[in-house]
């Protein structure tokens, strides 16, 4: 090591403003001693000096005005674009939504296990369900054609701008089989379905040029789903985990033990919210309504997993949810007893264990805005937190890859609670609908 | 369009926003738009109106990602960090865009800036040293876009934008004896690469404060 490198930090210190009156002193002794550590420090002072002399560029003039209409045109139907980014989460939560259907056809809704495939953070979610037998796994081979030609065939008759809102009874467990999803979606069903797949920013070749000069090699990283940095958080699948909160649990244990174990008619069942619609009329014209919450809540079993999966497991792929609708769907699991968690799009980016969920439902929304939110996010935030056992808080939140994050509804405004129990009829009459991003829903009832 | 009182902070802007008030975004784009504009200009070594589009692209993905949002640090890192990471994602197609607009890589900033009108500067005051001015400001742009990515990127965040070297830290994602490095061997690059093509004593700058 030269005698420069000995003081250079000293003298970027010094440029920076850090250095103390002893450091001062210090370094103009050295430099004073020595004219060509003098003559150096001097350039690289210089430099920077005109650095901080550079003019100050400014955004155009009406660069505010055309950022806004472009955050009004995203609210439009043909805005919000899929890229290429997006597609390894989307495929998992397609798969996700695929190896629901297997699992229901298959009759077995059970409580999944988590072993190979569970988001770590939430494992301790489904550890009071029984243990599925090794020998539940799917075979590779039949999974994928189960899932690219669901319709004898043809591809999904989903239309443009929609995402559907699916449900997964169960976790195969096999990271094979997803894989092997994925590898069948990323050709067939996913195009199908999505249509409309951007290639701007993940796909050079698309653009057709070859830059003439070079340009910084790009890092992995550089591409990651992120979240708090924002990049690409707002086309990432949204992983969200609704859980009986830890206050009804005990609640509900003290009444069973108060009824001589006999279960009392307890609150609306969340996921009344997540039924499917009552009816369907014919094909891929086919209508379809969600049942009133109101009876919902009455025919909604205490395994409301289970109680959906079994009578809808069908529909629920071809349902997409609004915001509007989230929010209720969120209101209604706060109201029942549950809370709500949303995978920290940082660790998605970060770990595969998030593309194997168990019992999911995928549904799609985005800003708080379009659910016409009254409260404030932040303390809403707050007070779910709060609502946590703070030991059960730090155990799904703190530990393993995966960051679950406390998300609340927000509050009803006077329209929502009009608009609750209304029948929401399918997005796929509705073509205008915007498409929204993917949310995956891993639901306990645990 | 910024209808918001304009002693209102960042993150109450957000707060705002999330409750449905879009004009408060609108303040918030205002209000750091040109800090995001130069940036994603100089680390994606683009042309005005590559540097334009894509930082319209910056706010329109905070705006969309802003539920995410977790007042942990200041709004503008969150957004200088948006605008790196896209710029980042994009650089191959806006240096190809750019090139294919203008005739070398190094026109558009000659050309445009040289199109610009410096603010009122005393220093300026004789036509002379303008130009020698406008000179050493473009060897030092020139030289900028020489040095690798990882040393631009702390450089222009320390020595153009002025961030501290924590809020450096949370914009490039790294620890913040990274960033110190980074930046030190920035300027020691940039230095070496204006000693190659120009002498470096010409730079303006009180090298006194060093020297003496």
């Amino acid at each position: 090591m030269t005698r420069w490198d000995e003081i250079e930090r000293l003298v970027h210190d010094r440029i920076d403003g850090l250095t103390s009156a002893a450091d001062d002193a210090k370094l103009d002794a050295i430099l004073a001693a020595d004219p060509e550590l003098s003559r150096r420090a001097r350039e690289l002072h210089d430099v920077v000096a005109g650095l901080r002399s550079l003019d100050r560029e400014q955004a155009p003039a009406d660069f505010t005005r055309r950022v806004m209409d472009r955050v009004e045109a995203t609210r439009g139907a043909s805005a919000r674009h899929w890229t290429w980014r997006m597609a390894g989460p989307a495929l998992m939560a397609a798969a996700a939504i695929v190896v629901a259907a297997l699992w229901i056809g298959r009759g077995d809704l059970t409580p999944p296990t988590l072993e190979a495939s569970a988001p770590v953070g939430s494992r301790d979610v489904w550890s009071e369900s029984a243990p599925a037998p090794a020998d539940e796994k799917p075979t590779g081979r039949p999974v994928p054609g189960a899932v690219v030609e669901p319709n004898g065939g043809e591809p999904p008759g989903r239309a443009e701008g929609e995402v559907g809102l699916g449900f997964v009874g169960r976790s195969t467990g096999s990271d094979a089989v997803l894989d092997a999803l994925t590898t069948a979606l990323r050709d067939h069903a996913f195009r199908s379905e999505l249509g409309d797949v951007s290639k701007e920013d993940g796909d050079e070749a698309a653009n057709d040029v070859v830059p003439a000069a070079p340009v910084p090699a790009m890092r992995n990283t550089d591409r990651m789903p992120t979240g708090d940095d924002g990049t690409d958080a707002g086309d990432a699948v949204r992983v969200i985990l609704l859980r009986r909160s830890t206050a009804e649990r005990k609640q509900k244990s003290a009444e069973r033990s108060s009824t001589g174990g006999i279960a009392p008619r307890g609150p609306r069942d969340p996921f009344a919210e997540l039924l499917p619609p009552d009816e369907f009329t014919g094909g891929n014209g086919r209508k379809a309504k969600y049942r009133d919450p109101k009876n919902a809540a009455d025919t909604a079993g205490s395994d409301a997993l289970s109680a959906l999966a079994a009578t809808h497991a069908e529909r629920l792929r071809d349902v997409a949810l609004d915001d509007a609708e989230f929010a209720t769907l969120l209101r209604a699991a706060s109201d029942g007893g549950y809370d709500a968690f949303e995978l920290d799009p940082v660790s998605i980016g970060t770990s595969t264990a998030a593309a194997t969920p168990a019992a999911t439902v995928a549904e799609d929304v985005e800003k708080a805005e379009d659910a016409r939110v009254e409260k404030d996010a932040t303390d809403a935030k707050e007070q779910s937190k709060a609502a946590l056992d703070t030991a059960e808080h730090d155990a799904l939140l703190g530990e393993g890859p995966l960051r679950w994050l406390p998300i609340a509804p927000p509050s009803a405004t006077e329209a929502d609670r009009r608009g609750a129990g209304a029948d929401i009829a399918l997005k796929r009459d509705q073509p205008g609908r915007p498409r929204r991003r993917t949310i995956v829903v891993l639901a306990s009832d645990g | 369009m910024t209808a918001e009182p304009p002693d209102l902070s960042d993150e109450e802007l957000v707060r705002r926003v999330l409750q449905g008030q879009r004009d408060a975004f609108g303040t918030l784009v205002s209000r750091h738009q040109d800090v995001v504009w130069r940036l994603v200009r100089r680390l994606a070594h683009a042309d005005r109106t590559a540097a334009d589009d894509l930082a319209q692209d910056v706010f329109v993905r905070a705006f969309e990602a802003l539920r995410t949002f977790r007042f942990e640090c200041p709004f503008k890192h969150w957004i200088l960090r948006i605008a790196r990471n896209l710029t980042l994602n994009r650089v191959t197609t806006i240096a190809a865009k750019t090139e294919r607009r203008m005739a070398s890589l190094d026109a558009p900033h000659a050309a445009d800036e040289s199109a610009r009108i410096d603010p009122v500067d005393p220093r300026a005051a004789a036509p002379g040293e303008r130009l020698e001015r406008d000179e050493l400001k473009h060897a030092l742009w020139r030289a900028l876009q020489k040095l690798t990515l990882e040393f631009r990127e702390a450089v222009l965040l320390r020595d153009v934008e002025g961030l501290e070297y924590d809020a450096i830290a949370h914009v490039l994602d790294l620890p913040i004896g990274t960033v110190r490095s980074r930046i030190h061997r920035g300027r020691e690059a940039l230095k070496e690469l204006l000693m190659r093509g120009a002498d470096a004593s010409a730079l303006p700058g009180n090298a006194d404060r060093v020297a003496s």
